[in-house]
């Protein structure tokens, strides 16, 4: 069977005047259809580039995308447009993501516009009203506008027009960071039932470790680029094989644990990305040959991997003392 | 629509200005008609009159004789014409341009605006005296020496915004439903730059209008015996001791011209620019 996507080697490097500044690094991801993948790691890490790289809002540098078994750097023009209408998106800032000049409706209507142009206005108008409903809103929030509405309607707003095509894939660019910690779980309760409903395969990109682990079955943790970890979310969380799971992990404050270390450190730069694993120099089970070999990303069982010279020692297993 | 003009109510300045300009405009068309005298009629028995109710010279004559009220109001009426059309103009081919530019970035971006920057460094007077004897004196030469300026400022104007508009997430989430190019443009662009382009082109009508004027005087513009307000003036200048009156008529309307497009375009700015929404 084939994978709804599937994500070869990719590489992507931004020139910044004299320098090249590597956003990804031999990303390897397959996607089936109806699963909910996460992508967690810090700032810089190269999550919205790959959103951006799967969305073909840019252009790889090495490696492909496969969607369905096809190369998207390929597609034809018709393609493209159906790729459109089968894979969408759902930003960070929900009020920047919609035009403030359009009515919600008007910004529903579209994607329908472009993918079903054969719609008459009012079939358009009663599944935009249907859909609205399906999110959460009435449909009287049509006739409104994104500066009349909250950040999370707003949001609601932009999973509607995400899933108004019926798209077999919503990607979700931080979709939870803007909004109020009472709204996000809203969001996320709203996505996990879209997703029940319609069979949608999403890909959420995060750092809010909790919120993936509620909606997603797999997560991946990138780091620098690369990726450090993928497995099952309960394992991931549970369990984590990479140091720097453990880190993202004891980085989230708790009531009464002391805050964090200064050892955990800020990201390594990605101008100069450190030699053989890109994590040693905030690793505190660093040891000599983590300087000169790059860690494969090695098959830990059956349905993880892990991409640490030292994860079958167990070293990131127990949470840190204190 | 009621609630996106309430804020011109409470605006006293631009509703005032508005008032004046579509009284100004009103005057200029229908005033001649109350006049018994037309623009290159001389009255011989009343030659440098000062302005009276004797004869229906309301504003005066001047050394030739002519009714400088139908005069002036001629020359209102070239001077907003130009203005106007001048405006018109530069605001398709700025927007045009700097929309495109904006939006396509990269080497088009850079090779539209250095078409534009090479334009600007021309010196304009010299640009203008150069059309003038190519192309011989005429209304027509006028309006591409001022539209072949004027829609520079406004590209500049329009390719800043679009670029910013570019990097907005609803920009994106448009490419990324698979929308056209045309359709990004025409209906999330251009409607986004409104703001800041409406309030640029009333503040450049004001200034097509002293352009022309300034030109006029020179001698480079609306040549005699058609009027307009900058060769009223330049003749209004040459008799400021004798005939006052003959620079006061044009001068006033000028100013109230600029004045209450000010007004309007401040009005404007107050209202779009800090984006209430």
């Amino acid at each position: 069977m084939t994978a709804l996507l599937n994500v070869r080697n990719l590489g992507v490097v931004y020139p910044d005047g004299g320098r090249r500044l590597r956003a990804l690094d031999g990303i390897e991801l397959a996607l089936e259809a109806g699963e909910a993948l996460g992508i967690v790691g810090e700032s810089g890490s190269g999550k919205s580039t790959l959103a951006r790289a799967i969305l073909k809002l840019i252009a790889p540098t090495t490696g492909a995308i496969e969607w369905l078994g096809r190369d998207i750097a390929a597609f034809t023009a018709a393609d493209l447009t159906r790729l459109r209408r089968d894979l969408t998106v759902v930003f960070q800032d929900p009020v920047a993501s919609l035009d403030p000049r359009l009515s919600v409706a008007d910004s529903i209507a579209e994607p329908l516009i472009v993918h079903a142009p054969a719609l008459t206005a009012p079939q358009r108008s009663r599944r935009i009203d249907a859909m609205l409903e399906q999110v959460g809103l009435g449909s009287g929030y049509g006739a409104r506008y994104p500066h009349e509405l909250s950040g999370g309607q707003c949001q609601r707003v932009a999973i509607a027009r995400a899933m108004i095509t019926g798209p077999k894939l919503v990607v979700c660019d931080e979709p939870f960071s803007a909004l109020d910690v009472s709204v996000q779980a809203q969001i996320v309760n709203l996505f996990a039932e879209l997703r029940r409903e319609t069979g949608t395969a999403l890909l959420v990109i995060s750092h809010n470790l909790a919120l993936v682990r509620h909606l997603c079955s797999r997560v991946m943790v990138l780091y620098l680029g690369r990726v450090m970890e993928i497995a099952p979310a309960e394992d991931a969380f549970g369990a984590p094989l990479h140091p720097y799971t453990r880190l993202l992990l004891d980085a989230v404050p708790r009531l009464g644990h002391p805050p964090l270390a200064l050892e955990a450190g800020e990201s390594a730069s990605p101008f100069e990305p450190p030699s053989g694993c890109v994590f040693r120099t905030r690793c505190r089970h660093a040891i000599g040959r983590c300087a000169v070999e790059r860690p494969p990303l090695a098959a830990a069982g059956s349905t993880r991997a892990v991409a640490c010279l030292r994860a079958g020692e167990g070293v990131a297993r127990a949470a840190r003392a204190g | 629509m009621r609630r996106r003009w309430h804020w011109f109510e409470r605006d006293l300045a631009a509703r005032a200005g508005l008032v004046a300009l579509a009284s100004i405009a009103l005057l200029a068309l229908a005033g001649p008609l109350a006049s018994p005298w037309r623009v290159d009629e001389l009255d011989w028995a009343r030659i440098g009159v000062a302005p009276g109710l004797e004869a229906a010279h309301w504003f005066g004559t001047d050394r030739l004789g002519r009714d400088l009220f139908v005069r002036t109001l001629a020359g209102v009426r070239v001077s907003l014409a130009i203005g106007l059309l001048a405006t018109l103009v530069s605001l398709l081919i700025g927007v045009a341009w700097g929309a495109i530019a904006g939006y396509a970035g990269g080497r088009l971006e850079g090779a539209m605006m250095r078409v534009v920057d090479v334009f600007y460094s021309l010196p304009y007077v010299f640009f203008v005296i150069l059309l003038t004897v190519t192309l011989g004196r005429s209304p027509a030469t006028l309006f591409i020496s001022i539209g072949a300026v004027g829609w520079l400022t406004m590209a500049r104007v329009v390719c800043a915004q679009t670029e910013s508009l570019r990097h907005k997430e609803f920009i994106e989430a448009a490419v990324a439903a698979g929308l056209p190019v045309r359709r990004i443009l025409v209906r999330h662009v251009l409607p986004n730059l409104a703001g800041p382009v409406l309030v640029y082109a009333t503040l450049t009508v004001p200034g097509v209008i002293l352009i022309e004027s300034f030109l006029s005087f020179l001698g480079l513009g609306v040549q005699e015996p058609a009027a307009s307000l900058g060769n009223l003036m330049a003749q209004g200048t040459a008799e400021m001791e004798s005939a006052p009156w003959m620079l006061l008529a044009p001068c006033a309307f000028l100013v109230a011209i600029v004045l209450a497009l000010g007004f309007v375009g401040d009005g404007l700015r107050d209202h779009l620019d800090p984006r209430e929404r």
